[in-house]
């Protein structure tokens, strides 16, 4: 039997890039205030975004010529974080395409990666829809 | 007789605020002291939203992420201190603090100077080079 993604309260999507503004900030506080309130959410990451969960980013962020021996989590370790805090009300999904398509087909085991085509399943599962940022 | 041309660069940074979580320390200020050590001296300007870069405020540069409190995130005042410390010139243009609010002034990090609004353009012949970062 086929694969269905999980009802959640609130999908969002996530079209808009990492590193320009306060987007991806702005919505992983976001998954934490509904998360806190007892929702399930779903993440649905495309073009640069998918790069957030990708394994090459690894655990760490590069260091810091400035502060050495400080330790700076990577994007995809605070995302995985997130995730395996909620393994039963948080679901992350990166658009397959997009990924091919930016060279982050390699994401962390957490994160399953759905063919676009499958997009308006996870639409039609979600109690509401958010679009945050623009492809 | 034409301004003489000094080897220091203008460094303007017109958007702020590009990623807070991904970035952490890696945000566009933390480029300027090493810019200045390269060049022969680096001028640096906050316009539009950067501006208030050169504010004093109450903001705890951490977040809450689901179990996890990051406190890794960028602190851009921090940053303009100690870009200042290492001899940086900072200019923000006065129109810029107005459009933060009517205290903002008051609220100037010590050393950061204030010039007339479109006044930098008026400088850029002096500079050797102009970068927009």
């Amino acid at each position: 039997m086929a694969w269905s993604p999980p009802p959640t309260d609130v999908l969002l999507q996530l079209l808009g890039a990492p590193h320009q503004t306060e987007l991806v900030s702005s919505a992983l506080r976001l998954t934490t205030a509904l998360l806190g309130k007892g929702a399930r959410v779903q993440v649905w990451a495309c073009g640069d975004a998918t790069r957030l969960t990708w394994t090459g980013l690894g655990e760490t962020k590069p260091r810091n010529y400035g502060d050495w021996d400080r330790e700076y989590p990577s994007a995809t370790r605070i995302v995985r974080e997130l995730l395996t805090d909620h393994p039963d009300r948080l679901y992350w999904y990166v658009c397959a395409f997009c990924a091919e398509e930016r060279g982050t087909a390699d994401q962390i085991p957490q994160v399953r990666r759905r063919p676009m085509f499958k997009y308006a399943e996870h639409v039609a599962v979600a109690g509401k829809c958010l679009s945050l940022g623009v492809h | 007789m034409p301004e003489t041309t000094t080897a220091r660069w203008l460094v303007m940074i017109e958007r702020a605020y590009r990623g807070a979580v991904e970035r952490q320390f890696a945000d566009v200020l933390s480029l300027i002291t090493e810019l200045h050590r390269q060049s022969g001296g680096t001028d640096l300007a906050l316009r539009g939203l950067a501006a208030s870069y050169a504010l004093t405020t109450d903001y705890e540069p951490a977040l809450r992420i689901g179990g996890r409190t990051l406190d890794t995130l960028p602190d851009p005042r921090a940053t303009v201190r100690d870009i200042l410390a290492a001899g940086v010139t900072v200019l923000v243009e006065e129109p810029d603090l107005t459009t933060l609010g009517r205290t903002a002034a008051d609220r100037l990090l010590p050393g950061v100077r204030v010039v007339e609004g479109g006044g930098l353009a008026a400088r850029w012949s002096s500079y050797e080079q102009v970068w927009f970062l």
